[in-house]
């Protein structure tokens, strides 16, 4: 749980610096083939998180992977110090607070969409000018799964708040109602 | 509710046109972590403080009690091995409520206002905040008005009144619930409304005062505000506040209530349990550092309203339990600091045959003869002074030592106006019999009689005085003084009545 806090301090830290010099969203691509690389290979995030390992020698070992990337000195100086004060396990949570904010910065609202069957092009763009509307956002940018237990219509999910018009929730609704005697 | 089949058809049918319209939106979270009562979310970002949350999953909802940084910690009020990490979890919008009016009286209900008594759904529209702050200074006016409890002991000589806070302190099992059960009971024939608050208490003991009180009738005009032992800590640790909440009804609306908290000690507790597993941090015995004001919030919300507000009242006798007397213990003396007098009830009375077994030397009302009327204050008085000389001088008569006169006149008052102060359970008395009694105590006039016949006197008196000078009880009943008239009339009627009983005795 103190990772969602420290992970949004650094990540705040960093975009703040994104934002002065215009190149915020050069950083979360440059951090996220980091992510990448890390992840890739199991032993390597072992050694460079794990406090087991002498400080130093994971400080060398990180710096000599960040001089093989192309990546600028702002985001290799936010590695090293987050390297530094022990905190890369969190670098995940980092970049998903990084691309939180760089939404809100841009006007972009991410939405999971659930729907019972796939849904046409146009289904598509009216769902998404009307979450647009409904957000008051420029821009929705929409993770489309099915999901065939909701029998029928669609349930978009924008952070914690869910639009749910499935016939599945109708039809529970209507039970509980029916339950309780009332109309 | 009984539906008939074409009525099921017809619900649905008019569901299915409503159909389009609705479409259901929800802030939701998951459940990071729960066990002990206690559910840590994430998401649900706006929740409020005290607002309710639903586990649609485990259909159980939860109160939101921590709100972190990056999580919100909420206690359960129901069971919680239903949830698991990672359920959905669903925001209502609503701040904790109960059901309130007229349509909770004579009803049993849990603190969110669930019935438990089987008696159907609780249909009102009228719901109250269970936290809500308490009146005023403006709002309100001195307490003025007596409450009677039908307890000669407390309405002589510690007299609760309309609006005031009074505490009922002692151990286990010697008489404090009967004492509330009797204080209930007594306002039969009045325009008060009582609550009475089981918090933390025996299934068993619950179910008989709510017997005991279907049994007098109280029942019509009183709401039973349950949380048992067995029920989770959140729900104890509400109930206080769900019953303070139904009795702010009565008092915002220009009428008169009485809430007893049966006990705040085991509310205390269950609030420590709370705190302890939303990890605040622990402070003296444990409790957190808010349990004062867990305690002082509650109290304050007892108040007499102003004239220009209705001049409604809620009067509040809260029960704190002692162990082994222990009066100077944590949360004993917040609540004796908070409240404005207490009752203290001891084993060794209750064991020696005083019952109710109430210390007239320790316990206090700080509201005084404000909450007394003329005709009660004109022998409490003299009672109250009897009664301290004679516990000055019992402690003498301890040692056997030769006495004087005076002395001993001191000593055979007061163990006779000690037994008149005895009461059987179940039997409030009207203020006329409490003033008739008591005068002919402290007038001297039952020093004739020995200790053991006064059990038998009092009623006999009651009788005698109702079949032959009824214009006593009524002249005090209507004008709430002993005037000169009264008084002749009185002193006259009981020496009468003291003949006539020495005689049936064969004392004469």
């Amino acid at each position: 749980m103190i990772g969602k806090v420290v992970a949004r301090r650094y990540a705040t830290a960093l975009f703040k610096v994104g934002i002065e010099d215009g190149l915020a969203e050069k950083y979360i691509d440059e951090i996220e083939a980091f992510v990448n690389v890390l992840e890739s290979s199991k032993e390597l995030k072992t050694c460079i998180t794990n406090p087991l390992f002498e400080k130093k020698l994971r400080g060398q070992i990180l710096s000599n992977i960040l001089n093989r990337m192309a990546i600028s000195d702002i985001t290799k100086r936010f590695l090293v110090l987050v390297s530094e004060k022990g905190r890369l396990a969190y670098l995940k949570d980092m970049l998903e607070f990084y691309r939180l904010l760089l939404d809100d910065h841009k006007g972009i609202a991410r939405a999971d969409l659930f729907s019972a069957i796939s849904l046409s092009k146009e289904a598509i763009e009216k769902i998404k000018n009307r979450l647009k509307e409904v957000t008051r956002k420029q821009e929705v940018i929409l993770n489309i799964k099915e999901d065939p237990s909701l029998i029928g219509g669609i349930v978009a999910k924008i952070g914690d708040v869910v639009y749910d018009g499935s016939i599945r929730t109708q039809l529970n609704v209507l039970k509980e109602r029916l339950r309780r005697g009332e109309v | 509710m009984q539906i008939r089949a074409e009525e099921i058809s017809q619900i649905i049918s008019q569901q299915i046109k409503g159909y389009e319209k609705e479409i259901d939106v929800s802030e939701t979270g998951i459940v990071l972590s729960v066990g002990d009562g206690i559910a840590r979310i994430y998401g649900c970002e706006k929740t409020m403080s005290m607002e309710l949350l639903e586990f649609p999953k485990a259909e159980v909802y939860g109160l939101a009690m921590n709100l972190e940084e990056d999580n919100v910690g909420a206690a359960i009020l129901g069971e919680d091995v239903h949830i698991r990490e990672g359920d959905p979890v669903r925001r209502t919008g609503r701040i904790a409520q109960v059901p309130a009016g007229e349509a909770v009286i004579g009803r049993v209900i849990d603190p969110v206002g669930r019935p438990l008594d089987g008696k159907g759904p609780i249909e009102t529209k009228e719901f109250r905040r269970i936290e809500l702050a308490a009146p005023g200074v403006v709002d309100r006016q001195p307490v003025k008005e007596p409450m009677y409890t039908g307890v000669k002991a407390v309405d002589a000589m510690m007299p609760v009144g309309r609006g005031q806070r009074e505490l009922l302190i002692g151990d286990r099992q010697i008489g404090k619930t009967a004492l509330l059960v009797d204080a209930i009971i007594n306002q039969k024939d009045t325009d008060i409304y009582c609550i009475y608050v089981a918090a933390g208490q025996k299934r068993s003991s619950v179910a008989m005062v709510i017997d005991t009180l279907t049994k007098y009738g109280a029942m019509d005009y009183t709401t039973v505000v349950c949380a048992a032992a067995s029920d989770p800590a959140p729900l104890q640790y509400i109930s206080a506040y769900s019953g303070c909440a139904i009795g702010e009804w009565f008092r915002d609306n220009g009428k008169h209530a009485f809430i007893a908290y049966d006990d705040l000690t085991k509310q205390a507790w269950a609030y420590r349990q709370i705190s302890l597993l939303l990890r605040r941090p622990p402070g003296r015995e444990a409790y957190p550092g808010d349990i004062f004001f867990n305690h002082s919030r509650l109290l304050e919300r007892a108040a007499k309203y102003s004239d220009e507000k209705g001049g409604g009242s809620l009067t509040a006798i809260p029960v704190i339990e002692t162990q082994a007397g222990d009066v100077s213990a944590y949360i004993p003396t917040n609540v004796i600091s908070i409240t404005d007098g207490q009752i203290y009830v001891e084993p060794g009375l209750f064991f020696s045959g005083i019952r109710p077994a109430i210390n007239v030397g320790l316990s206090v009302s700080r509201v005084g003869g404000a909450a007394q009327v003329k005709a009660m204050k004109q022998v409490a008085g003299s009672l109250r002074l009897d009664m301290a000389q004679y516990r000055e001088v019992a402690a003498f008569a301890m040692f056997g030592s030769e006495l004087d006169k005076a002395t001993r006149m001191q000593l055979e008052r007061g163990i006779r106006l000690t037994e008149v102060l005895k009461q059987p359970q179940y039997e409030p008395l009207p203020l006329e019999k409490q003033v008739t009694i008591l005068y002919a105590g402290t007038k001297g006039l039952l020093d004739d009689f020995p200790v053991e016949v006064l059990g038998e006197y009092e009623p006999a008196l009651y009788k005698f005085v109702e079949s032959k000078y009824p214009q006593i009880f009524s002249s005090i009943k209507e004008k709430n003084v002993i005037d000169d008239e009264t008084d002749k009339l009185m002193a006259k009627a009981i020496k009468e009545f003291n003949e006539d009983f020495k005689k049936t005795k064969g004392l004469a």
